[in-house]
């Protein structure tokens, strides 16, 4: 495994154990052709590539076929997006495993996440586009490689601290759609990747299938704050807050390129464990604290690293009324 | 005499697994040394409080042992290999070899006898390993998730254990009360919380991270069951 990142990742040397890095590099020198690493600092064409991909994911209409891996599972899946008058409908159906379905409800391409307007330079207190997130990744525009029968540019996106998870997308050329998509740490290890086997664009949007709902573009709730979090990496900002029965108090975050989620509920017997979770690249940890006379279930889920996650539960505060 | 021999070996054995450099034996001597001394308990309490908070990240919650759950963990968990080799470098590269590539398998190939008794899924990787293909693996090794590390089965572990255990062995699962017991995966509760959780957070990231609904992808196509019987 970690020889095999050092295939993928031949321009960093990052591992621990000097000796292990280089039997690693002996190993990758004499087993596979290592790949010079084209460091690139072209903010405009990264630019480029992160917001086109962004509007393109939500602007065009397509279909295809992806793969995604995670921790040596394998599981295929269909999906479809259709524009008509500026409103987005996709479907993602499972092909393996137990039959799932994902159906969400329309949305209007102009209704921009924060993510979109970071991904598409939009921020207005921004100077230059990128400039943001370029404080805490290196870009690196690597070889073109050839996913699904299309010519594409793989954009890998690196990590400046410990604190988040490192990208590569691989955007096709013709459509600027990603092809691929991986997930690694800090360390160069590999999460999860997504892959499309087969992609195609849909000429002509037929008539959506869902009724639009009303849901079109969901305004950012300015539901009073009751909690503060102390602590979260440089970077993120809040993604909108929601409220629900059944998991309680949800905060979202984004950096534009990753995204955590925090909950937060009285505790309840039977959920009130403690512990960590992973699958791919979201991981969830949960931790029971108390506040004044309650005790609370804090949980993070998102796609940064377990002690990110660890570090940003524990910082959540009641706000102190009055 | 003897005993305080005894005494002074263990103290360098559980600095040892402090530093990560602790094998198999010396961690399970330890939990066992533990389960009669209180001294050597509060100890490694200790270890834990100043190494965490030279980490700054005292716990917010109260302290809870796990120390006994732990060990019952790894009563439960089945033997990859009983390789013992002095503790070099040959002998790390021995643990993460699981789903190393292909000359990784090589050098540790002893450890491939060992997949014989794993169950198909892990099987796979092993095969994975052994072909070269890049291999996607978890954060952890693999060995020390539940099988395949397929959904829903979440692989969790208990704070404590975090960093300060070696990874090889650390347990699957370790769950608190209420219902005092080493599980390899959460109560039926618990996962259907958090595949409640991941939905949502699946919403946020299909608009947040760059992705569309290709995130959602994330989210695990099964609904949550009881634990099988089986395990």
């Amino acid at each position: 495994m970690v020889c095999t990142l050092y295939k993928i990742f031949p321009s960093v040397h990052l591992l621990p154990n000097e000796k292990l890095r280089k039997l690693c590099s002996f190993l990758v020198l004499s087993l596979s052709f290592s790949v010079p690493a084209v460091a690139s600092e072209d903010l405009g064409r990264v630019g480029q590539l992160l917001g086109g991909m962004s509007q393109a994911l939500r602007e065009q209409s397509y279909q295809g076929l992806f793969t995604y891996e995670h921790g040596g599972a394998l599981e295929t899946l269909k999906l479809q997006h259709q524009v008509s008058d500026g409103v987005e409908v996709s479907s993602l159906e499972h092909l393996n495993g137990p039959a799932q379905r994902y159906n969400p409800t329309a949305r209007k391409t102009d209704c921009l996440s924060p993510s979109d307007r970071r991904l598409r330079g939009l921020l207005p207190d921004v100077t230059s586009a990128l400039a943001d997130l370029a404080t805490h990744y290196h870009f690196y525009i690597r070889e073109d490689q050839r996913v699904a029968g299309r010519e594409a540019t793989v954009l890998q996106v690196v990590p400046r601290d410990e604190y988040r998870f490192g990208h590569t997308f691989t955007i096709d050329k013709e459509t600027s759609l990603p092809l691929g998509a991986m997930i690694f740490t800090p360390n160069k290890t590999v999460l999860e990747r997504l892959q499309f086997v087969d992609l195609s664009l849909l000429a002509e949007a037929e008539p959506l299938a869902v009724a639009p709902s009303s849901f079109l573009c969901q305004s950012e709730s300015v539901a009073q704050e009751l909690w503060q979090i102390g602590w979260m990496p440089s970077g993120f900002m809040s993604a909108g807050v929601n409220r629900s029965e059944s998991v309680g108090d949800m905060m979202m975050f984004t950096d534009g390129l990753s995204s955590f989620s925090v909950f937060i509920r009285p505790s309840v017997d039977g959920v009130a464990a403690q512990g960590q979770a992973q699958r791919g690249a979201t991981v969830a940890f949960m931790q029971q604290y108390r506040f004044g006379q309650e005790i609370y279930t804090v949980s993070v889920v998102g796609e940064v690293p377990v002690r990110t996650a660890q570090r940003i539960a524990s910082s959540v505060r009641p706000v102190t009324q009055g | 005499m003897l005993e305080n021999n005894q005494t002074t070996a263990i103290h360098e054995s559980l600095s040892a697994l402090m530093d990560d450099q602790a094998s198999e034996m010396e961690l399970l001597r330890v939990l066992k040394a533990t389960e009669q001394q209180p001294e050597l308990r509060q100890r490694w309490a200790n270890y834990q409080m100043i190494s965490a908070s030279m980490r700054n990240e005292v716990p917010e919650a109260p302290y809870v042992d796990l120390s006994s759950f732990i060990s019952k963990a790894l009563e439960d968990e089945s033997v990859h290999s009983v390789v013992v080799v002095e503790k070099t470098w040959l002998h790390r590269v021995g643990r993460m070899a699981i789903a190393a590539s292909v000359a990784g398998a090589v050098v540790v190939n002893g450890q491939l006898s060992g997949f014989g008794v794993n169950s198909g899924e892990a099987g796979d990787e092993a095969v994975l390993a052994v072909s070269g293909a890049p291999s996607i693996s978890g954060a952890v090794p693999s060995n020390a998730l539940p099988a395949g590390f397929r959904a829903p089965e979440f692989s969790a572990r208990t704070v404590s254990s975090h960093k300060s255990m070696p990874a090889a062995v650390a347990p699957t699962l370790v769950k608190r009360a209420p219902s005092v017991q080493v599980n390899r995966r959460p109560s039926p509760e618990v996962q259907a919380y958090l595949q409640q959780v991941m939905q949502l957070h699946a919403d946020n990231a299909s608009v947040n991270t760059g992705r569309g609904v290709l995130s959602y992808a994330r989210v695990p196509a099964v609904k949550v069951q009881p634990p099988r019987a089986s395990e």
